[in-house]
């Protein structure tokens, strides 16, 4: 399944937790912002002396500009429990600023409070970079009530409360490999919260029981006045599925989304349309979005698929429809597909399927899905198509899951064209996208000529870019093709 | 002026029906080609009766140069009654073409005819008159070479009614269909099976009424000259391709010796090439002056079989989109089937020195065999074929 996320609730702290909850997050915030502002003013120095030979960035490497000095003076936010974690999550924040540096030079700063914040501000979550019993944060089962509690250091020693009774009432275990009993301490530097949540999570915690290796980091977050705590827990991926069809899901004018299984021979298998419940709002939204993904995730689990997805990145599908003046455009614009097709991108592996594959989609409502023509004309309507050439009709939704869910095998099977040009003393082949340019003497077989030549571009391809007009990666692509077709696959033009 | 015109039809059963109730005739005459579609009332036997009726009583008096009037008196008393509606009903279109160019259309309750002028819709004039209680529409108009007319009966235009379209086809998403799909060189037979296609597609492959597309295409007439194998007679080389060269109209060389002597006699070279865009094809050459160059046998036996594939009944759209591919025998079926109307035959009948052994496979006989086959097809595609044996 992978890494998974679980909200769990802090159930009903009473005021005192909640002060002291309080006061964490307004020490956290105030220690981050104060780590912000001296990054912001040394910037250049952290962009270019604090990456990698490779020029990436990492949050342990970034965090690590936070020297001795200015580590003593974040003591005085009282952030002593979880400051380990506070220099992760600004190390973060800095190596999520420069990715996105790179592909936008102008874009801003991380914001940050200058002056102290106060519990009215939206609070950043504290974050808890390990799962451990004595420090960070950690979990607690009461097996004979069914109950789970979190523990979480938010004091330091000086903050401690002084515990009265040593006796609990519950057999407290931690959820940790030696499942020890939980002891009191004299003075407590941590909060014990009981927690509630849905059957979903339960059945994630359970597993942490018998796997407590499974838990990993957390953050603390408050949401209208209740906290939460946002776990990380790194389920076992499920067993592989060998992806015997492929499932195209293209966005629709009509539906929110078409879907089509086809199998290997590119055979429909059966196809269908889903739509998403439209809403103003935006939460709501998103859960309708989980919920189209998580029946797409079925349908591919159910036809063992490889799903393949509309790459809305570059190029559109002209999907828009002029009707009378009025444009009508699809139900899903691309930003609400491509937010789809991430939360796909994660869902399917989880489920052991292949991550989808994301295929250029600026033919996929034009093209007949029989006869391969391809013309605007073809489009009949708003939602129809009728193939100008064979006469097929299909709903437009439909036709443009099948193209897509055949684009694969199609592109698979399309062959390689070579220029051929024949003379008195021999033969010229020539193929400009991969650099080919080969003569073969009259006598000499152009076949093994041939094979020769592409295995030697094959294996110079990493020294020399010159030559062929595409970039390696598509070069070695269309090159392996040909050697897993054995050279089949060539047509001469 | 003097037109050709090609006609050529197909029809759809109701799903689950035996019979079309659709009927088309088509008359042929040295002066002129008249084509009746007649519409039964309801679908199966009763339907394909009435339509049959209809269709020759009007097709053989229009032939015979009487009236229109006379025809639907004569179908007002013939045709027998229907007893759940009482009423002896069956539409009917009529189109009839002189080879001078002048048309003459009439229509009762049928969809209108569309007419496409290069590809544009062009709407006829009509003039409305009452016989024997029937409206019948009439219409006189000039025809133009590449003039193309579609006459469908109401099956087409309820297409897709309640499946895949709301309301169905329309005439006018009919109209607009066919001028996108409008191409120059396109046969009628292509035309009319291309817009059953889309209606089948439409229905589901489960029609819902008997369906009709008839197409005509007016074309000026076009020569083809096919020569094939060498003449008997060395000596007569010279003379035979002369004549061969001097016939107005395209030409095509089938067989390797006979395109030699073809390209010595000429004085041109022929390059050969080495595309093979079908292994079971051999590859085609070029000679200036030559529209079209093969082998012999093996191509001709394969246009044989796409020229039967295209003209039987069954054939299926997909049948008439193989005779795009490249190689010679598809380039060949696609000449003889769509792109001329009248076609000479020089037949050389030397013996191929390679047919001489007797473990080889082909023989002359094969050879004529094959030729008077594709002939025939032709013919009954509505080729005017000349053979001349050399």
């Amino acid at each position: 399944m992978g890494l998974r996320t679980i909200h769990l609730k802090l159930h009903k702290p009473g005021s005192t937790k909640k002060n002291i909850i309080k006061a964490a997050f307004v020490n956290y915030n105030n220690a981050y912002n104060y780590l912000l502002d001296r990054a912001f003013a040394d910037i250049e120095n952290i962009e270019n002396n604090y990456k990698s030979t490779k020029g990436a960035y990492s949050s342990l490497g970034l965090s690590k500009w936070i020297d001795r000095d200015m580590s003593a003076e974040l003591n005085r936010f009282e952030v002593q429990p979880f400051k380990d974690s506070l220099k992760l999550d600004f190390g973060m924040t800095l190596a999520s600023y420069f990715v996105q540096k790179k592909n936008n030079p102008d874009i801003a700063f991380p914001a940050f409070r200058q002056g102290p914040v106060t519990g009215e501000d939206r609070l950043r979550p504290i974050y808890f970079c390990r799962y451990d019993t004595k420090r960070s944060f950690c979990l607690i089962y009461d097996a004979a009530n069914g109950k789970f509690f979190a523990k979480l250091f938010l004091m330091n020693v000086k903050n401690g409360k002084a515990r009265q009774s040593f006796d609990f009432e519950r057999d407290f275990k931690y959820i940790s490999r030696k499942a020890e009993q939980v002891k009191a301490q004299k003075n407590e530097t941590y909060l014990i919260v009981p927690l509630s949540f849905g059957k979903w999570q339960l059945n994630m915690l359970m597993q942490a029981v018998e796997k407590p290796e499974i838990l990993r980091a957390a953050r603390l977050l408050v949401k209208n006045n209740e906290y939460y705590l946002s776990l990380s827990i790194d389920l076992p991926e499920d067993e592989k599925i060998a992806a015997g069809t492929y499932l195209g899901v293209s966005r629709g004018i009509e539906h929110a989304v078409s879907y089509s299984v086809v199998n290997k021979k590119g055979q429909l298998l059966r196809n269908g349309t889903l739509d998403c419940g439209r809403t103003g709002n935006p939460s709501e939204q998103r859960r309708n979005l989980f919920e189209l993904a998580n029946t797409i995730v079925e349908i591919a689990v159910k036809d063992k698929s490889m799903v393949v997805l509309q790459n809305l990145t570059g190029k559109g599908d002209k999907l828009s429809w002029n009707d009378a003046g009025t444009t009508v455009k699809p139900i899903f614009g691309c930003k609400q597909y491509n937010d789809f097709a991430r939360i796909l991108d994660y869902k399917l592996p989880q489920k052991g399927l292949p991550p989808p594959a994301k295929v250029s989609s600026v033919d996929i409502f034009h093209r007949c899905s029989i006869c391969g023509c391809n013309t605007k004309k073809n489009r009949f309507s708003k939602g129809m198509f009728i193939c100008t050439t064979c006469g097929m009709s299909s709903s437009l939704d439909s036709l443009g899951s099948l193209n897509l869910a055949v684009k694969l095998i199609k592109y698979q099977n399309t062959s390689i064209k070579l220029k051929a040009r024949r003379t008195i003393e021999g033969m010229y082949l020539q193929n400009d996208l991969i650099g080919l340019e080969l003569f073969v003497p009259r006598n000499e077989n152009p076949f093994e000529r041939l094979k020769e030549k592409i295995n030697e571009i094959s294996e110079n391809m990493e020294d020399s870019q010159a030559g062929h007009r595409l970039n390696a990666r598509d070069v070695r692509s269309i090159i392996e093709k040909l050697k897993s077709h054995d050279f089949t696959n060539i047509e001469i033009v | 002026m003097s037109l050709y015109i090609d006609v050529n039809y197909e029809s759809l059963n109701k799903y689950r029906e035996e019979l079309c109730g659709d009927k088309v005739e088509i008359i042929r005459s040295s002066d002129s080609v008249v084509v009746v579609l007649a519409d039964g009332l309801g679908s199966g036997v009763k339907a394909n009766i009435l339509a049959t009726l209809t269709s020759k009583i009007i097709g053989t008096i229009m032939s015979n140069g009487l009236d229109i009037e006379e025809a639907v008196n004569t179908i007002a008393s013939t045709l027998p009654v229907c007893k759940e509606r009482e009423v002896a009903y069956s539409t009917f279109s009529i189109i009839q073409i002189f080879n001078n160019g002048e048309g003459y259309l009439v229509e009762f309750d049928n969809p209108a005819i569309i007419r496409l002028r290069k590809g544009k819709l062009q709407e006829f004039k009509t003039e409305s008159r009452e016989i024997s209680g029937k409206l019948i529409n009439e219409a006189r108009f000039t025809v133009s070479p590449d003039d193309l007319f579609i006459m469908i009966s109401d099956g087409v235009i309820h297409a897709g009614i309640g499946q895949t379209l709301n309301l169905g086809w329309q005439w006018e998403n009919v109209s607009d269909y066919v001028q996108k799909t409008y191409k120059k060189d396109m046969s009628s037979k292509a035309v009319a099976k291309l817009l059953l296609s889309a209606c089948d597609s439409l229905y589901a492959n489960e029609p819902g009424d008997d369906t009709t597309v008839v197409a005509l295409k007016a074309k000026k007439p076009i020569k083809l000259n096919l020569m094939i194998g060498p003449p008997v007679d060395m000596g007569n080389d010279g003379d035979i391709v002369a004549k061969f060269m001097n016939r107005e109209g395209k030409k095509v060389v089938c067989g390797g010796t006979t395109s030699q002597i073809v390209a010595r006699l000429t004085g041109k070279e022929i390059k050969t090439s080495i595309e093979y865009f079908n292994p079971s094809v051999p590859p085609t050459a070029e000679i200036d002056g030559i529209n079209l160059t093969t082998e012999g046998v093996l191509t001709l036996r394969r246009t044989l079989e796409l020229l039967k594939t295209c003209v039987s009944p069954d054939s299926t759209m997909s049948d008439f989109l193989m005779l795009n591919k490249k190689d010679g025998a598809s380039k060949l079926a696609k000449m003889l089937l769509e792109e001329s109307t009248s076609i000479y035959f020089f037949i050389g009948q030397a013996i191929n020195p390679a047919h001489q052994n007797p473990e080889f496979p082909l023989n002359m006989g094969l050879k004529f065999k094959l030729v008077e086959e594709i002939a025939g097809l032709l013919s009954q595609a509505g080729k005017h074929i000349t053979i001349e044996y050399c």
